[in-house]
């Protein structure tokens, strides 16, 4: 596979990842009675959740001070769920466990919830795993299960995929154990097709969550939702000549912030996003990305603690494809996708 | 012997919009002359603002304004065989009764100044002012209604200037225009150009009454319109409806920037094309190249196979809109931080002229 290729399909992966947890995140909050989103139904993403005293060390003795799952659900009982989404599994079967390990921190008395006694009177544990993946992780929880992968709570895998049938759907089965809710339980035994025209607004709304994005795909949001909103908001703004360059002045907490409150979860959680909610976009992402433009020459570091850009600013016919050419370039790259040792696991 | 000069006369009364139009009905019937009246939108519901207003080498100074009606001068220079030239003429600007933010601009004058002077004035005004588009559909509705109300025998095309849209295999090309002279009738003449996946740029027709005929009419895709008689029919025809559509698409085309709500929500806007369009997945990649044709703005591709997804930045202004295509019908759009009237307007204008026409929407969300 080329180089940009692989970025496409990282790409790729990557926004199917965000449609699978908000597509399921929505089970639980779409109201088929009234066809809107319940309110009473809170939603969260990337939430750090303190381990109990039993939890709060790994396997090698190290604390644990949080976990980061992927998708929250707090229901109305004071019951909830969690979640991690996997578009892929790596190759490699040894690091399988190291998934679930990340899984059954999950089941655990956790504290941080959003609500008053930051705390559940139960959780699901929910697996989402694309299609082409699910049977042989499925076998390998069977095999391995109870001895090396063990849930106290339940456990289920849920598989993704998108499927084209006259409109474009995001298919949702279940593979093995099942979630808690019997009546989504039973649609999910079956599976289910979710319409994407659904949630084309939330598609355009949350382009990020708590893993790292593909270096191209950040550049590009960071392009067109940022620098380009700054330089066109100058007074006399015209548009540039055909290779002229307009500098503008741009902070990384500038950027991190308009990402974070345009582009995340952020809009999908109800007034409940607090310390534990970390912004999504790590500011090592972020120092890449930015590093990423010095080095392609379309800015420059103003201050020697580089949280400070002059960005050259210039008209581009396909911003995504530049990036992904410039990002291709870099030596070193080879174009892999690393999508499972980006989260900080709050390990120390 | 010297012909009285009815131009001259008609400049030197002072108009107001009531009467205006049947006033330049009634100097064309006296004088031969041809009248132009171009629809536009504006940000700003006064006509003050342009007293005064400089572009390059064009200055408008505002004459006299009177009941909505102003009438303006318009200096511009130019070079004519190596020599430098400069002109004045003049034009009365309408503001649309109970529709602040839709103007019509008339000018009596010559095509030379229309062309060099008031027309680039105008354009050199946007995004404040915006020239609208008629849709393939409704231009023909609109010729229909002119020929049935003004009780017309016929209406011969006696030129017409097309363009079609993007074909396969003729990728590197944009659409081409074309000027002909087909002499056909409305309905032969509309349904060549939907065989040839086209659209009239400006349609010359003679208005017939048997034998006999009565005027000979310019109707421009932008909505501009050029008679030499029978202009107060041509007026509420043509005009009326398409200051109308301006208004109702400077309403469905404002405050759909995210930065302008409160919680940053997206209010997308939907392109009904009302066939299967996308039924052959072909279809996404003639979207996607006429998407490319859009100048001074990237297009990138997040997705294009089996469904669309594209990110758009206009340059600008700073707009951007992601496009989706996620069933045969429906084009959505949705405005992105940035998203101005202007913008919206140029993108759809831009969708229809190179890729296809369809009904434009609210987005309703669909229902599982």
């Amino acid at each position: 596979m080329n180089q940009e290729q692989a970025f496409k399909d990282e790409i790729d992966n990557y926004n199917d990842s965000l449609f699978a947890i908000i597509g399921f995140m929505n089970f639980y909050r779409y109201d088929d009675t009234t066809r809107s989103m319940r309110s009473d139904v809170l939603v969260f993403q990337g939430r750090t959740l303190t381990p109990s005293e039993a939890k709060s060390k790994n396997e090698a003795g190290e604390t644990v001070h949080f976990v980061t799952p992927d998708l929250g659900i707090l229901l109305p009982d004071g019951k909830g769920i969690l979640g991690e989404v996997k578009r892929s599994f790596p190759l490699d079967t040894a690091r399988w466990l190291d998934d679930f390990k990340q899984l059954m921190g999950y089941d655990d008395d956790l504290t941080g919830w959003p609500n008053d006694s930051q705390k559940v009177t139960a959780h699901d544990i929910v697996l989402l795993l694309h299609q082409s993946r699910a049977i042989k992780v499925k076998n390998y929880f069977t095999e391995n299960s109870p001895k090396d992968i063990h849930f106290t709570r339940p456990f289920s895998i849920v598989e993704f995929n998108r499927s084209s049938q006259g409109k474009e759907y995001f298919f949702f089965r279940n593979v093995s154990g099942n979630v808690s809710d019997q009546n989504l339980a039973s649609r999910l035994e079956e599976g289910i097709n979710v319409p994407m025209g659904i949630y084309l607004i939330q598609y355009s709304t949350v382009k990020l969550y708590d893993s790292t994005p593909p270096l191209p795909y950040l550049l590009e949001l960071i392009w067109t939702h940022v620098v380009a909103v700054k330089v066109t908001s100058i007074p006399g703004y015209k548009i540039p000549a055909k290779k002229q360059k307009v500098k503008i002045e741009l902070a990384l907490d500038e950027i991190s912030e308009r990402l974070e409150k345009n582009f995340s979860f952020h809009g999908l959680q109800q007034g409940h996003a607090n310390a534990r909610q970390p912004r999504v976009l790590k500011d090592t992402a972020l120092q890449q990305a930015c590093a990423a433009l010095v080095k392609f020459g379309d800015a420059e570091w103003t201050d020697t603690t580089k949280t400070k850009l002059s960005v050259n600013f210039v008209k581009r016919e396909d911003v995504l494809d530049y990036f992904i050419k410039c990002c291709t370039k870099e030596p070193g790259n080879n174009g892999q996708m690393d999508l499972f040792n980006t989260k900080d696991k709050g390990i120390s | 012997m010297k012909t009285f000069d009815y131009l001259a006369a008609f400049y030197r009364h002072e108009h107001n919009s009531r009467e205006f139009v049947g006033q330049v009905d009634s100097l064309l019937a006296a004088e031969e002359a041809s009248v132009r009246a171009i629809p536009f939108g504006c940000e700003k519901a006064s006509l003050d603002w342009l007293d005064g207003k400089v572009c390059g080498d064009k200055k408008v100074t505002l004459l006299y304004c009177k009941d909505h009606l102003a009438a303006f001068r318009l200096d511009y220079s130019f070079t004519e065989n190596g020599q430098e030239k400069s002109e004045t003429g003049r034009f009365f600007v309408m503001q649309q009764a109970d529709l602040p933010n839709v103007f019509v601009a008339f000018s009596l004058e010559s095509a030379q100044f229309f062309r060099r002077a008031l027309q680039p004035f105008l354009l050199s005004l946007y995004p404040t002012v915006m020239m609208t588009f008629v849709s393939h559909r409704k231009m023909k509705r609109m010729l229909d209604a002119f020929k049935t109300e003004g009780d017309f025998s016929d209406l011969i095309i006696t030129r017409a200037s097309q363009r079609l849209r993007y074909q396969e295999g003729n990728q590197t090309k944009r659409i081409m225009p074309m000027v002909s002279w087909p002499e056909m009738n409305l309905d032969e003449a509309f349904q060549w150009i939907q065989e040839h996946n086209g659209w009239f740029q400006s349609l010359e027709f003679e208005a017939m009454s048997r034998e006999r005929k009565l005027g000979t009419i310019v109707l421009t895709r932008q909505g501009i319109v050029r008679a030499d008689a029978l202009f107060s029919r041509a007026y509420q025809t043509f005009i009326v409806p398409t200051c109308k559509t301006i208004d109702a698409n400077l309403k469905l085309f404002s405050h759909r920037a995210r930065l302008e709500r409160p919680d940053a929500s997206a209010l997308p806007l939907v392109i009904d094309f009302e066939a299967d369009q996308f039924q052959d997945v072909q279809e996404n990649r003639r979207l996607i190249q006429a998407m490319r044709l859009l100048k001074s703005a990237s297009v990138s591709v997040l997705h294009g196979n089996p469904y669309v997804h594209l990110s758009v930045l206009d340059y600008i202004d700073g707009s951007a809109f992601d496009l989706w295509v996620l069933d045969h019908r429906q084009l959505v759009i949705v405005p992105q931080l940035k998203a101005s009237i202007a913008a919206i307007k140029r993108l759809i204008n831009h969708i229809f002229d190179d890729y296809a026409e369809g009904r434009l929407l609210d987005y309703q969300q669909p229902q599982t």
